[in-house]
């Protein structure tokens, strides 16, 4: 410890040393005596230690999504399916055009839709790839609901949200554009599965107007669970 | 880190500052909460091994039993004010750690998962890990690559400041402006996520 209550602030080794908790008792005490007493420098020590907390929580909710050999794969889902209980069988009323739908809020969504069943989906990315992640939806469900971690920042007017189908030789593809990140970061899409299922999709989430490189796309397919072929270990 | 000297407390200070809180003064206990809140969390997350949650129930608890000592009997030495607030705040995470303890070997689970719980629905891992959220946004929010490298180098990594500066060539004052941002950004996304919200005094002041 280099300083005591009275004396200097401590400097920066003595900073990171407390940080990191390999100061001595006594002189943590010493450390968090200055502290009570200093509350300006109380709260910039504050800072790092929330930094240096939001990181470890950062990377380790990112580990946590993912596990095993999925770890070191180039791409990752964190995913939570939850299925809401009860409700009604519902025919997919919806007349398939080809192309796909998406609403932006729940409060677009047709009453058919808002009452069911559905599965949501959290997209996060690791590392960039190209995998395809299979979902399964339970019997009945009839819409996804999407949260995605953009990978950049917004542009002036947000994100633009694209949801193509995969492969086909003409384009099939929705936008939504002007999308705002909700308070933790994540964009929200809710997307019909009477026109996904069975199909291979990507989820492009950009800045808004486009600036730079394009995001790699989240690609997707999502199976009825009847239809689901046997999983392999 | 600078090593500015910064808000040095006098005992003199602190009589003072005690002597208003005793004759009721709500100003007072406000500036008792700005000077200590922060110095609080930093002894309480120490003591509860970084146990960020409850570090900071520990820190309005001690606050509040503080407040209250100093309306009524205040302390026979104010110039202790500062070491009375950590040891209460120690031995608050020591008795949350048996209370804990205690719970956990006698709890019925079975009687306990269907107990609805009365607190809004947060899920679990968003709760623990809001910090981590804000940190992550913060991180987007960079215009440049090279800060993102700085900041994981340094506070998840913790490397040297001074490796951090010579592999990315940068000054020591181009490098504390990153932190000195990034510790603002922080402060500003909690504030508006109502993590670091002040409700201790306006309960306190309820009748």
């Amino acid at each position: 410890m280099s300083a005591s209550p009275e004396q200097a602030p401590p400097d920066e080794v003595t900073v990171a040393a407390y940080l990191s908790d390999r100061l001595s008792p006594a002189s943590a005490e010493a450390f968090e005596a200055y502290c009570l007493r200093h509350p300006e420098f109380a709260q910039r020590v504050e800072a790092d230690l929330l930094l240096k907390v939001g990181f470890r929580q950062m990377e380790g909710s990112w580990w946590r999504r993912v596990g095993g050999h999925r770890r070191r794969s180039v791409l990752a889902i964190a995913a939570g399916l939850i299925l809401v209980a009860g409700g009604s069988l519902l025919l997919l009323s919806r007349v398939h055009t080809g192309l796909p739908v998406a609403y932006r809020s729940q409060t677009e969504l047709p009453a058919s839709l808002l009452s069911g069943p559905r599965v949501e989906l959290t997209l996060i990315r690791l590392r960039g790839g190209s995998a395809v992640h299979r979902i399964i939806a339970p019997r009945g469900a009839a819409l996804l609901a999407v949260r995605i971690a953009p990978d950049s920042p917004p542009g002036p007017g947000g994100y633009a949200v694209r949801v193509a189908l995969d492969p086909e030789p003409i384009p099939r593809s929705v936008t939504l554009d002007k999308l705002q990140a909700d308070a933790d970061g994540y964009l929200d899409l809710y997307l019909p599965l009477s026109g996904l299922l069975g199909r291979t999709f990507r989820i492009t989430a950009n800045a808004s107007p486009a600036a730079g490189t394009e995001s790699m796309p989240f690609r997707l397919q999502v199976l009825d669970a009847q239809n689901a072929p046997p999983s392999t270990p | 880190m600078s090593t500015v000297e910064v808000g040095v407390q006098t005992d003199d200070c602190n009589s003072t500052l005690c002597a208003r809180i005793r004759v009721g003064d709500a100003d007072a206990e406000a500036t008792l909460v700005t000077r200590l809140q922060s110095g609080l969390r930093l002894v309480a997350s120490r003591a509860a091994g970084g146990d960020i949650e409850l570090s900071r129930d520990v820190c309005q608890e001690t606050l509040v039993i503080l407040i209250r000592r100093l309306r009524t009997k205040g302390l026979d030495d104010p110039s202790a004010l500062e070491a009375f607030a950590a040891q209460t705040a120690r031995n608050l995470v020591i008795a949350a750690r048996r209370k804990n303890r205690r719970q956990r070997t006698a709890a019925d689970s079975d009687a306990l998962a269907g107990m609805p719980d009365p607190r809004p629905m947060v899920p679990e891992e968003e709760a623990s890990g809001r910090i981590g959220v804000l940190v992550r946004r913060l991180l987007l929010e960079l215009p440049v690559d090279r800060d993102r490298a700085i900041l994981t180098r340094f506070y998840l990594k913790e490397e040297d400041k001074s490796v951090i500066c010579r592999d990315l060539n940068l000054t020591e004052l181009g490098f504390n402006q990153v932190i000195f941002r990034a510790r603002n950004r922080l402060r500003q996304l909690l504030v508006e996520a109502g993590i670091d919200k002040q409700d201790l005094l306006d309960s306190e002041r309820r009748p």
